[in-house]
């Protein structure tokens, strides 16, 4: 268990190194840089560019820059932003909890909404109604987010103008009013990740409840039930959960969307503007969150599927 | 109906609809057609076919996991397929039946202990402690130590899950118990310890088998009488000995025929008594002989345009077969031969 464990760590802080590294090849092969923006058009001479480019020691050879980085990264110094001058780290960690809330409460929506509309629609697979939800589902997951979003902003601040906050509150300062902010998100998000946890939770069902284990159960006479929600759905949970947890990650990273129809300082929105802004030392600091935010639920779904299903278990060893 | 009769089928059809889409129904698959079949209690029944034959299908219907598209169903002498029957008379007439795939039909979530308490459970509520006595009980039956109870069936070989799939439906000591394909993923010596247990079993409880194999021998050794089956119809029907020793149908010769022969001296004059060169199985007519195609007797003229009936042989009682010319078998075969 604890060689389990150091691997892991070392595997995951490979990954991040080499994630860093390619977002900073990347970075620097990318045409432009900071010193334009510091210096502004009108300040823009050459002489002002070549100065703010060695103040910012982007004249510096690429692998200089990378492995002075990597030095500083290791003693957790990712520097301030030059372009705000606000310290990197901060700016990330206030934006990091934005959208972990949104992916948490988008995720817990859809399930609300998907899973018995999957597990439905799987049970009576075969019937009309079934059909109906199968194509149904196809619609659903093509409509993108912000389509929803922006119709949801439309007939809130229309019709119902009290439930409509268009000014951020941050969770620390207020929960009543932060849970008000974040109702509209996390519905837009819900509503367009619902038909893929339905579509997920569909197949994963019927899947197993072609099984011949569950033709077996219902010759002992157990209720159909008990076969669907105990056999079945047992069976299906390791499929979804791993789905579940790659859309997470997926969301956290790219909420971008969402975020910026609904303005909320999350971590995606901070990304794009890092990136328009060729800040570059902001812009790997946010990927490498996300990053370990996907590492995490990784290893957390490998430990969950050994723990829920022997399948993986005997597999493994 | 009768009452002496334990199961009773008539006229059972099986039309499987593959649906692709919400709107058009496509290709019809006719598993099983004409199906007429009685089961006395306390006899082994055996039924024997190719894969695809309707053998699986047949055994589902009887315990009610599959409801035939029309015909009856008769148990006891009491009709049980009304339009509101649930899928469950199987259980309540204390039916059961141990499946093709043992490995799939344990729940892979559950520790032995688990999958058997479950199945007890179903027919008898008992205390924690006998109950475990039970579960160890029915595992020595089949030869397998208490250990395995706290196994899960991944983590078992292919024998032993099969051996652990009779020892469940040995528990709830079934009246009927279907036997598809039960044992023919074990080693020989533990088949034919498992086919004793079970005829065993037979004689103390007075329970009626059904026994599902592709194996004419093993069939024919197990059961009572026996019921060929070839796409969906049954070919021929009589007592196992006279359908193993002297087989009517040219299909049941071909199975008969195609016994591996033991002796590698006589093996050599093996030869195989189905061809399929006339057409392919799609092209059959709806009104010919299914097994018209494969036939080494068959004529254009009748088998081509009437599906041949049940009927007896005189000879024999309670010997039907499905076949024009059963009786010029030989004549017809050399000519053919020699043609």
């Amino acid at each position: 268990m604890i060689y389990r464990v150091i691997g892991r760590i070392l595997e995951a802080l490979g990954v991040l190194l080499l994630v860093s590294f390619f977002v900073f090849s990347i970075a620097t092969l990318i045409p432009g840089d900071l010193s334009l923006q510091l210096t502004g058009v009108d300040g823009a001479t050459e002489e002002n560019i070549m100065r703010v480019r060695a103040e910012l020691g982007l004249d510096r050879p690429f692998i200089e820059q990378y492995l002075s980085w990597i030095w500083n990264a290791t003693q957790g110094n990712f520097g301030n932003s030059p372009l705000t001058n606000r310290a990197i780290l901060g700016d990330v960690n206030a934006a990091l909890p934005v959208s972990l809330q949104l992916a948490l409460f988008g995720l817990i929506g859809a399930t609300i909404v998907g899973a018995p509309i999957g597990v439905f629609a799987a049970v009576r697979s075969s019937s009309r109604l079934g059909q109906l939800i199968r194509t149904n589902l196809i619609v659903l997951l093509s409509v993108p987010s912000f389509v929803v979003g922006a119709l949801l902003v439309f007939f809130s601040s229309r019709y119902f103008p009290q439930t409509y906050r268009s000014l951020f509150i941050r969770i620390s300062d207020n929960l009543m009013e932060n849970l008000k902010v974040m109702f509209l998100p996390s519905l837009a998000l819900s509503l367009t990740l619902a038909g893929v946890v339905a579509q997920v939770t569909r197949n994963a069902l019927i899947q197993e409840l072609n099984q011949p284990y569950v033709l077996t159960a219902r010759a002992y006479g157990f209720s159909s039930r008990k076969v669907v929600f105990t056999y079945a759905l047992r069976g299906a949970v390791v499929q979804i959960l791993t789905v579940g947890a790659l859309l997470f990650g997926s969301i956290v990273g790219g909420t971008v969307i969402t975020e910026r129809v609904f303005a909320l300082p999350g971590i995606g929105n901070l990304m794009v503007t890092a990136i328009g802004n060729r800040d570059f030392n902001l812009a790997i600091v946010a990927i490498l969150y996300v990053t370990v935010v996907y590492l995490i639920l990784n290893t957390f779904i490998d430990l969950a599927a050994e723990k829920i299903d022997p399948r993986i278990r005997n597999m493994k060893s | 109906m009768s009452k002496d009769l334990l199961v009773e089928l008539i006229d059972i059809e099986k039309v499987f609809l593959a649906r692709k889409n919400f709107m058009n129904k496509v290709k019809p698959q006719k598993a099983l057609s004409n199906i007429d079949l009685q089961i006395y209690p306390g006899e082994t029944l055996g039924i024997v076919g190719e894969t695809g034959s309707g053998k699986s299908t047949l055994g589902k219907i009887i315990l009610g996991l599959e409801r035939p598209t029309s015909g009856r169903l008769f148990i006891q002498g009491k009709e049980v397929l009304t339009s509101r029957t649930r899928s469950k008379i199987g259980s309540e007439y204390g039916f059961q039946m141990v499946f093709q795939d043992p490995a799939g039909s344990l729940n892979p979530q559950l520790r032995i202990e688990q999958v058997l308490a479950e199945a007890l459970g179903t027919v008898e509520s008992s205390p924690g402690s006998s109950r475990m006595v039970r579960l160890q009980q029915s595992l020595e039956e089949v030869e397998l130590s208490k250990e395995f109870l706290n196994r899960y069936s991944g983590q078992m070989s292919g024998g032993q899950q099969q051996r652990v799939a009779n020892a469940r439906a040995l528990l709830t000591k079934p009246r009927l118990l279907v036997l598809d394909e039960a044992v023919s993923a074990l080693d020989a010596v533990t088949q034919s310890h498992l086919l004793r247990l079970l005829k065993k079993l037979q004689k103390k409880h007075n329970l009626t088998y059904i026994f599902i194999s592709h194996d004419l021998e093993a069939v024919a050794e197990m059961s009572d009488r026996t019921v060929v089956m070839y796409q969906g119809r049954i070919v021929e029907q009589g007592e196992s000995s006279t359908i193993y020793h002297r087989p009517k149908h040219p299909y049941t010769r071909g199975l008969k025929a195609s016994i591996p022969i033991r002796d590698p001296r006589l093996a050599k004059t093996q030869r195989s008594l189905m061809r399929r060169d006339l057409l392919t199985n799609e092209e059959v007519p709806q009104h010919a002989c299914p097994f018209v195609d494969r036939c080494p007797i068959s004529d254009e003229a009748k088998c081509i345009t009437a599906t041949p009936q049940l009927t007896c042989v005189p000879e024999y009682s309670n010997h039907k077969v499905a076949c024009h010319y059963y009786r010029d078998f030989d004549e017809r075969f050399n000519q053919i031969g020699k043609g």
